[in-house]
């Protein structure tokens, strides 16, 4: 017979399999969470403070934690990285000094291992600018991580703005900073909309990084000076150091989970409306 | 357009500040190495009797071959299945099945490593237990990795495949060619750059990885003779000691977070290398 | 539990798979191969020109039309050209000869399209005894990134021929007879992406030929090409008519006037192509029956 058919048929086979079986792990994965997590879940969990070390009681204090340091974290890479893409693509000469160290600057950022930010985190806010275990430590080492992917994904939409209007501005003569801020920011919204989107999924998986600098303190932070928990924190204090934690650890798993579904929603909602121009 | 000088120097700034960010990165993590080097030298690093700081030991070999093997075994897996799934998505499923596999990798690659971890812990490790304890060991880090790294080596796979001109695959319809054939002959050789690229980049991501090999692993300092025994990864090392290490401790520490930031340096290297290389 | 479920969907699969294979394929339901030979030889495929009946052929792509109700017969070892301006659906009839339109999910075919007297629609003639029946040369040239060689001896040897020596000489007959034999015998595992467009598109129809199919499908093969390349090309099609029967689509009517049979042109009428007239070239040249022809002819429209 056939070679190649017989190869085809063998692939085919082969194929599917390992199709079908991976499936099947997410699915176990989730069907896991569910059975150990959903007796745990209720509107009380999401809305009371954590008791005995978290085996009973709820997540609210961590939930709050989680949202202000996302909150400290955005309010760093939104300006600082929106601008810093702005300088790619605007401003900033390719070629020149500046332009090849950013560009490799950004590259290492990326490749960083998450522990080491960890540390940096640790010694340089922590120690160094004498911030302590808080939220704003974590936020802001949070945000040096988010930085280099929300700067590409800005850069990505930024480009993607149609060369029809920045012709039309240099034919008009408008300024720089006009046309930036009035054309194309407005034009590269969505795209940055979803950039934004997805930089916060990151920073919520995140875990290593908040250890060290935000802490593990799971009742309501006085400030942002405050140490807080966050809720990668939590799955992994209640899964590895609490007997009998994996319950609500399950249970935590699903609202982050859950969560961070909705964020790849909604990012594919907004990448949606850019990337057809 | 007319310049706007405020505006530039603001943007400039912005661009300074990211570059000031990689540079304190850097030298805080050579500070803070240095005083070991300077005191101990880093032959002790290979040539100490075991890792035991406390006690002045600082032998990091079995953790890094922890790292390299964890590694190693979750790409030599995630890799090739990545890229058969990648092909099943391209050139094998129906439309409909395409689309819902496409969205279910692109949640999977969102999970959160300690979500993995958990998993690993509580279905995994027992499982493992029961053919050969104690569970937690190499086999189970391998997988959960693997695991992790899976859904974006599938997504970088899935679009080097789009970049194959359409027009070879039309050509090889038009000759009933069998698909395993099109793929394995003419899309694969031009879909392999972009897809080692990713791979090298993913796997810069598993050996950086913390929680989840933290989780499963065992963290037991050991050059692991099977896959079944612990080993404990440099991440992990440093997440488990960092809280109470103090002086010499620390900054063996510190050292092996250096090493972990010159290989994943490596690696990112070695990627655009290879991208420069197919450039031309 | 988990692993039962995986198992049973395997197997459930399995089976599904195995079915659709052996529907569509009918080349394991018959040995297909004359082992001895060891050619390509299969006992359902052509063994001459046949005729090709279009009848009533409608096609659209997500419910636009793109030809509707076309019939038209190309007789065997003749070229038929297909003319017409843009857009009329002269590719979409063209590539639903041998169903490469099925490509776009979207596509909707209806109608009758026979090889003599197989209807090659119908779900009953598979799709790959279809494509060694009748060939297809592209507009772009587009020889596979692989060597010379290999564009020609990697087709064959994935439909079956297992001889290295038969491929070899399989590969010399079709670059003969497409002029390329001399010109590229001592490169010939140089890459094929390195040869002028016009060389590429003759190893292009080359490779075809090595399928030995009785039908070959042209669309506008010259149109990216040199005069020179376009003539070498124009005189192979002289000479492989004798052996199979041709249809061409050109947006050149001096080429259709040189080379064609028969000529059928097309036209478009509310946003989908129908086919005006399909007549004898001399007929359609001189005597042309519809004022649409009249004028495309003499260059007025189009």
């Amino acid at each position: 017979m056939n070679n190649a058919k017989l190869t085809e048929q063998l692939m085919c086979l082969i194929l599917w399999c390992i199709a079908l079986f991976v499936v099947v792990v997410p699915i176990a994965m989730l069907y896991e969470l569910l059975t150990q997590g959903l007796s745990h879940l209720s509107w009380a969990f999401l809305f009371s403070e954590p008791l005995n070390s978290g085996r009973n009681g709820g997540i609210a204090p961590i939930l709050l934690s989680t949202a202000l340091i996302l909150m400290t974290c955005l309010s760093v890479v939104i300006p600082i990285g929106l601008s810093c893409a702005l300088y790619i693509t605007e401003v900033c000469d390719r070629n020149s000094f500046i332009g090849k160290w950013l560009s490799h600057s950004l590259d290492i950022l990326g490749g960083v291992p998450s522990i080491v930010f960890g540390l940096f985190g640790y010694v340089f806010f922590a120690q160094i600018l004498s911030l302590g275990f808080s939220i704003l430590t974590g936020g802001l080492t949070l945000a040096c991580m988010a930085l280099p992917l929300f700067i590409r994904l800005c850069e990505q939409a930024l480009r993607n703005s149609p060369v029809s209007y920045r012709q039309a501005a240099q034919a008009l003569n408008l300024s720089h900073s006009g046309y930036i801020l009035h054309i194309l920011l407005p034009s590269a919204s969505s795209g940055i909309a979803a950039a934004t989107i997805i930089a916060t999924g990151r920073a919520l998986a995140e875990t290593a990084v908040l250890i060290f600098t935000a802490g593990y303190a799971s009742r309501y932070p006085a400030s942002i000076m405050d140490s807080g928990r966050a809720l990668s924190v939590h799955i992994y204090d209640l899964a590895m150091n609490v007997a009998g934690g994996t319950k609500p650890a399950a249970a935590t798993a699903l609202v982050l989970v859950t969560l961070l579904i909705i964020i790849n929603i909604s990012a594919r909602y907004f990448s949606k409306r850019w990337l057809p121009r | 357009m007319r310049k706007s000088k405020s505006l530039h120097l603001i943007l400039r700034s912005a661009g300074w500040c990211c570059i000031t960010i990689v540079v304190l990165i850097g030298i805080f993590i050579l500070l803070k190495s240095y005083p070991f080097i300077q005191q101990m030298g880093i032959s002790v690093l290979w040539q100490d009797d075991r890792w035991a700081p406390t006690q002045g030991l600082f032998n990091l070999v079995p953790i890094f071959v922890g790292s390299i093997l964890v590694t190693m075994g979750a790409v030599l897996v995630a890799g090739p299945i990545g890229v058969l799934l990648a092909i099943f998505g391209q050139f094998y499923a129906p439309v409909w099945v395409a689309k819902i596999y496409r969205g279910l990798i692109e949640l999977l690659a969102g999970i959160p490593s300690v979500v993995y971890g958990f998993w690993g812990l509580i279905v995994l490790v027992p499982i493992i237990n029961n053919i050969a304890p104690p569970g937690a060991s190499l086999l189970a880090g391998v997988i959960v990795l693997a695991v992790m790294i899976l859904p974006i080596v599938v997504l970088a796979a899935d679009s080097a495949f789009e970049q194959v001109p359409e027009k070879w695959m039309v050509a090889a319809d038009a000759l009933a060619l069998q698909t395993w054939s099109k793929v394995y002959v003419i899309a694969l050789p031009h879909a392999m750059p972009a897809i080692v690229s990713g791979v090298i980049m993913q796997s810069a991501r598993a050996l950086g990885e913390t929680m989840a090999v933290l989780m499963v692993t065992g963290n037991i300092v050991q050059i692991p003779l099977s896959i079944f025994e612990p080993v404990r990864t440099l991440t992990a090392n440093i997440a488990l000691e960092m809280a109470y290490a103090t002086d010499m401790h620390s900054h063996a520490l510190f050292v092996s977070a250096l090493i972990l930031f010159m290989l994943t340096f490596l690696l990112v290297y070695l990627k655009n290398k290879l991208a420069g290389l197919r450039h031309e | 539990m988990v692993i039962t479920m995986t198992i049973a969907m395997v197997v459930h699969h399995m089976i599904k798979n195995h079915k659709i294979k052996v529907a569509k394929n009918d080349s394991l339901l018959q040995p297909s191969y004359l082992q001895q030979n060891d050619t390509l030889t299969d006992k359902n495929k052509l063994m001459h020109a046949p005729a090709v009946n279009i009848e009533n052929l409608f096609v659209s792509y997500d419910k636009k039309d793109a030809i509707k109700n076309a019939s038209l017969t190309a007789n065997p070892n003749e070229i038929l050209a297909l003319v017409g301006p843009s857009g009329c659906g002269k590719t979409s009839l063209l590539s639903s000869i041998n169903r490469m339109s099925e490509s776009n999910k979207n596509c909707q075919l209806s109608g009758i399209i026979k090889l003599n007297d197989d209807n090659v629609l119908s779900d009953d003639y598979p799709v790959e005894l279809l494509r060694k029946n009748v060939g297809m040369v592209f507009q772009q040239p587009n020889p596979f990134p692989l060597s010379i060689r290999d564009n020609i001896c990697f087709p064959i040897k994935d439909h079956g021929m297992t001889s290295a020596k038969h491929r070899e000489d399989k590969m010399r007959e079709v670059l003969k007879r497409t002029g390329l034999w001399d010109e590229l015998k001592d490169r010939l595992d140089q890459s094929a992406l390195r040869l002028s467009g016009g060389q590429q598109q003759r190893l292009c129809i080359a490779r075809a030929l090595a399928l030995e199919p009785k039908v070959l499908l042209l669309d506008e093969p010259c149109s990216a090409l040199d005069p020179i390349s376009t003539q070498l090309i124009e005189s192979l099609l002289l000479e492989l008519k004798k052996s199979m029967t041709l249809i061409m689509v050109t947006h050149n009517l001096a080429q259709a006037k040189r080379i064609a049979d028969q000529v059928a042109v097309c036209w478009v009428n509310e946003g989908s192509g129908y086919i005006v007239e399909c007549d004898r070239s001399e007929k359609i040249f001189d005597q042309p029956q519809s004022p649409i022809t009249l004028s495309y002819c003499m260059g007025h429209a189009g």
